[in-house]
């Protein structure tokens, strides 16, 4: 079973992401964070295999978490799922150590060759 | 989907992977960009045309817009547009892509030939954007009201609005259209949700509308009931907006202006928006009326 933390502010993405990963992929539980930190703190305590995560967020946004959570696990798998998807924010995920960028909306498609690939 | 940035398209389509992205994207802005590729990134040229061009240029000391204009395949007005716009960074990313021998010219052609494809509204949404002569409209209403905000980011906000009615029409309701004509007061009964970015200047943007239409808004964007839960309603109009300036920012950046966003929230008390320095663009949709709010501040 696949552990996936969703990280984002927008209850509707979450929720949206949530329901559909339920009842189309029995194969991935799913662990909700609304911001970075909280998202910092679930990686520590669940260690999940796949982190899809929005950049901007309050207290602390997309960026900083990761390079956050990369502190913590050099090997966590983080993609990066944002509507923000313009030339200095993609390079900016890549670097900090996204292994991929969902631009929003995100499709069916998208997400199970996530979840797939990673 | 609108306006989405190439290299992420080349992500999605999984036509490069992301450490190759990665690398291509760090050299980009040193990247001196060849007219024969903005052309073809344009969808002005195709390959064949570009290579023969640059097989004459092998052999003769000739500018590549001269000869494209001697051949027939640009006219001179087409090459100086595209000499204004060699320094965008979209193309430069197309050109690493041929430096690197990632495509060749013919497969790049198939592949921005995809890209713009997929960057179009559909059939339907054409239509509706024609209807409503949304562009027709939009742009001199949006001269006149950054005149009247004494705002001289006439370009940029202009296309902000003429994004946002594409994704109105995308994303919401096929039926809106620009109505000058009936802009609505605020009341108590309204409901406001706002984001800012900044960008040397700091924009603050805004959607006003009455609680009925708000709720409708929200449903037409979640595309599930959303009645249940004002914390679900708030979360959908406010995802709209976020996702629409996010898409804005690539707009931004193809014109080398890189924003930062602040997350979108509701506003708790409607703002004053009387005053000239809010730009008020009407949206009329099947279910009611939307405010489109922007407000151009000066950063000290």
């Amino acid at each position: 079973m696949k552990k996936v933390l969703l990280c984002d502010d927008s209850m509707l993405v979450r929720r949206q992401l949530r329901d559909y990963i339920s009842q189309q992929r029995k194969d991935v539980t799913v662990i909700e964070a609304v911001n970075g930190i909280e998202a910092v703190e679930k990686y520590a305590i669940e260690r999940p295999d796949l982190v899809l995560m929005d950049i901007v967020m309050p207290e602390m946004d997309g960026i900083g978490c990761l390079k956050s959570i990369r502190k913590l696990d050099p090997q966590a798998k983080i993609i990066v799922l944002s509507s923000v998807g313009n030339r200095e924010t993609l390079l900016e995920a890549l670097e900090a150590g996204a292994l991929d960028f969902i631009q929003k909306p995100w499709t069916e498609k998208v997400i199970n060759r996530i979840l797939d690939l990673y | 989907m609108l306006n989405l940035y190439f290299g992420s398209y080349l992500l999605q389509q999984r036509l490069i992977d992301p450490e190759t992205l990665r690398k291509l994207l760090k050299v980009q802005r040193e990247t001196h960009l060849r007219l024969g590729v903005l052309a073809m990134q344009e969808g002005l040229m195709t390959a064949e045309q570009v290579k023969e061009i640059n097989d004459i240029q092998r052999r003769v000391d000739a500018l590549f817009g001269e000869v494209a204009v001697q051949k027939g395949y640009l006219n001179q007005e087409t090459v100086d547009s595209l000499l204004q716009l060699q320094k965008r960074s979209t193309a430069r990313l197309t050109q690493l892509l041929l430096d690197h021998q990632l495509f060749t010219y013919d497969e790049l052609e198939a592949v921005l030939k995809g890209f713009r494809e997929y960057n179009q509204l559909s059939a339907d949404e054409e239509e509706a954007l024609e209807r409503g002569n949304v562009e027709g409209l939009l742009a001199p209403y949006m001269v006149l009201q950054c005149q009247l905000a004494g705002v001289t980011e006439t370009e940029a906000l202009t296309a902000y609005g003429s994004l946002f009615l594409r994704n109105m029409i995308r994303f919401i309701d096929h039926e809106t259209v620009l109505d000058i004509e009936s802009q609505q007061l605020p009341t108590e009964d309204m409901v406001a949700v706002k984001q800012a970015f900044s960008m040397g200047i700091n924009i603050q943007t805004a959607l006003m509308m009455e609680k009925e239409v708000y709720q409708k808004m929200a449903e037409k964007h979640a595309r599930m009931p959303v009645a249940e839960s004002e914390e679900l309603m708030d979360a959908s109009v406010l995802e709209f907006l976020n996702l629409h300036n996010g898409l804005y920012s690539i707009w931004l950046s193809d014109h080398e202006i890189r924003p930062f966003l602040e997350p979108p929230t509701k506003w708790t008390a409607l703002p004053d928006i009387s005053g000239d320095e809010w730009i008020k663009v009407p949206l009329q949709t099947a279910f009611g009326q939307v405010m489109l709010l922007l407000k151009v501040e000066e950063t000290s």
